[in-house]
């Protein structure tokens, strides 16, 4: 596969560690990747980037921003990025204070609306069911 | 012999009836002042001195009669006997209704004087015993008033609300902390009447119905819901002798604190929860890696995954440790305070500080004044903070900066600095540092490891020892973190 084959997959995502061990293994699956550490960076590094997918992680510090990601995304005037897909890694199962699908008071998104994102993930990530969702949301067959 | 020997005053002007008297009673075992007329009697007489009295009833100058009255207004307690030669019914009287026990007639065997005297003071000392014993309950009267008043005084007092109803549900008694509690305004609620909807909240009612209905539950502590919040009742059956129910004791308080308390506690948990949890991901998601063999025929890029597993283990080694001491400062256990010189401690920091500052070409300055005063302070606690600030300093630091370690003193104080010239702080997390778990997250940050713990650790010590911690910083400049300790002297 040619580099300007590779497809590009975003990972958001603050741990360092996190980054590296997920971008090891999408990168031997021939995927090239690129990390931002917060919702704010991942916000600039799709415009710049352009990836094919979205790794996202919703723990991040400011508690609700990786929800805001998705909603301002969503709501992008560019429809090729607006329609990104989107994996949301996530140990919300556990026990956590954070509410799956926040009230927002602007009027951004409704109360308890469904989060538009094409999977959910458990962390730690179980890593061959992700390469092949990743694959299935990309359109790939293996 | 009589059983007691009684104190005995004769008042007789005939000298043979003194001496005779005398004689006879003394031989008794009692003691005997004999007088000669009713004046000397009188200025002989005190309260208390004798427990009977012989008066001749005619004597020169003062009579018998009158001189009883004189007597029996010094000593209502004594027994007063007539002695008159001439017994008549009507002198007996006469001597009787003057206040005399007795009467004895001249002339008389010793045992009828034997007789009578004891008699007398058979009657005396059950008087002093009767007196007594009405002292003593009232005494017992006193002590139960004052008892009562001291109970009510407590229960106005108390700072818990506090309400006693009977068996038929009504009123008993209520303090002033209830209708405050419950914040009742303007309707006090009235003694004897069954308690009002409009003044009690319908949840508290219920739960005393229940305790009323069961019987035996003796204690029920809830907190209450539907009236003013955070107020928790406890409600106690009051029994009898017997064991019967008289009544409930319901007490009202105020649980705010114990709520925030847990509420505080529960957010402690989910942070360190939250903190334990990010490592342990990672360390789980990279092992999950060489599991799937995705760095199979790369040793070294193994090799760097391992070295991280085992940087973030030590991490959360020292996330424990900082648990552990967080949670054992904040309960201030085995603090030794003793006179320290601080220059010792900052030393030995410098010292251990060494290696890890050497790795990251970091030098490490420290000027001391001389003669600087001592502190008074737990030179393991010193150790730990100095240690903690010069670790951020390195930290934090750029390769080949500059950590400063200074201490000097003012008036009052030792002040020690540590500055650094690396990432600095932005503004607005200044005053956040040293909330528990606080981190500072930007890109360079997250490349350090920390658990978020360690200024919060530092701040509690300085608390402890009365002191005082100043932060100044510049983004991109460096940070002073500033220790103000009281000296000693």
């Amino acid at each position: 596969m040619g580099e300007a084959a590779r497809k590009k997959i975003l990972i958001v995502e603050d741990d360092p560690d996190t980054v590296e061990a997920v971008s090891l293994v999408l990168e031997k699956s021939g995927y090239s990747t690129v990390s931002a550490p917060n919702a704010e960076e991942g916000l600039k590094k799709v415009r710049s980037e352009r990836p094919n997918l979205i790794l996202l992680d919703v723990m991040m510090p400011a508690g609700t921003e990786g929800f805001h990601f998705v909603w301002t995304l969503r709501k992008d005037e560019d429809a090729q990025l607006r329609d990104l897909p989107i994996i949301v890694l996530t140990a919300i199962h556990e026990s956590s204070p954070l509410k799956l699908y926040p009230e927002q008071s602007d009027g951004t998104y409704g109360p308890y609306e469904y989060l538009p994102v094409q999977g959910f993930f458990d962390k730690p990530v179980a890593l061959d069911k992700l390469v092949e969702e990743v694959g299935r949301l990309l359109g790939e067959t293996k | 012999m009589s059983e007691r020997a009684g104190r005995i005053l004769v008042v007789d002007d005939e000298p043979g009836m003194r001496e005779g008297c005398r004689r006879i009673l003394t031989s008794e075992g009692h003691q005997v002042t004999a007088v000669e007329s009713g004046e000397q009697a009188v200025v002989l007489f005190t309260k208390g001195a004798f427990d009977t009295a012989l008066l001749d009833l005619k004597m020169p100058g003062m009579s018998g009669i009158e001189l009883l009255a004189q007597l029996r207004e010094k000593d209502p307690n004594c027994i007063y006997v007539i002695v008159t030669a001439y017994a008549t019914l009507e002198t007996a009287v006469q001597a009787t209704r003057s206040g005399a026990y007795d009467y004895v007639a001249k002339p008389f065997t010793p045992e009828e004087l034997i007789s009578v005297v004891n008699k007398a003071l058979a009657m005396h000392w059950l008087r002093m015993e009767a007196a007594e014993l009405r002292q003593a309950a009232e005494r017992n009267l006193l002590l139960v008033a004052t008892e009562q008043s001291r109970t009510r005084t407590i229960i106005q007092s108390m700072a818990d609300g506090v309400m006693v109803t009977n068996r038929e549900k009504m009123l008993v008694l209520f303090n002033p902390a209830l209708l405050r509690l419950l914040g009742v305004k303007g309707k006090t609620p009235e003694l004897g009447q069954p308690l009002s909807k409009e003044v009690f909240p319908a949840d508290l009612l219920a739960m005393m119905e229940e305790v009323y209905a069961e019987g035996q539950a003796t204690m029920v502590a809830r907190e209450l819901s539907g009236g003013p919040p955070n107020l928790a009742a406890s409600i106690s059956v009051v029994r009898d002798e017997a064991r019967e129910p008289l009544g409930l004791v319901t007490v009202i308080r105020d649980i705010t604190e114990v709520k925030s308390l847990q509420q505080r506690l529960s957010d402690f948990v989910s942070l360190v929860a939250h903190e334990l949890r990010s490592p342990l991901g990672a360390i789980a998601q990279y092992l999950d890696v060489i599991l799937a063999g995705v760095t199979a025929g790369s040793p070294e890029k193994e090799r760097q995954i391992l070295v991280r597993c085992r940087e973030r283990t030590g991490a959360l080694s020292q996330l424990v440790k900082d648990l552990l001491d967080f949670s054992r400062l904040g309960h201030q256990v085995e603090r030794r305070l003793a006179p320290l010189a601080l220059g010792e401690v900052l030393e030995e920091t410098v010292a251990f500080a060494a290696q890890p500052a050497a790795s990251r070409k970091i030098s490490v300055i420290l000027e001391v004044a001389e003669e600087l005063s001592k502190i008074e302070a737990d030179r393991e606690e010193m150790r730990r903070l100095f240690t903690n600030l010069v670790d951020n300093a390195i930290k934090y630091n750029r390769e080949g900066g500059t950590v400063r370690v200074t201490g000097r003193q003012t008036d009052g104080f030792v002040v020690v600095e540590v500055s650094d010239t690396g990432l600095g702080i932005p503004r607005g997390a200044i005053a956040r540092l040293g909330e528990a778990f606080f981190r500072v997250r930007t890109a360079e940050t997250l490349q350090i490891v920390g658990t978020g713990l360690g200024l919060s650790i530092c701040k509690q010590i300085i608390e402890a020892h009365n002191g005082h911690l100043e932060i100044e910083s510049e983004e991109g400049r460096g940070s002073t973190f500033r220790v103000l300790l009281p000296r000693s002297e």
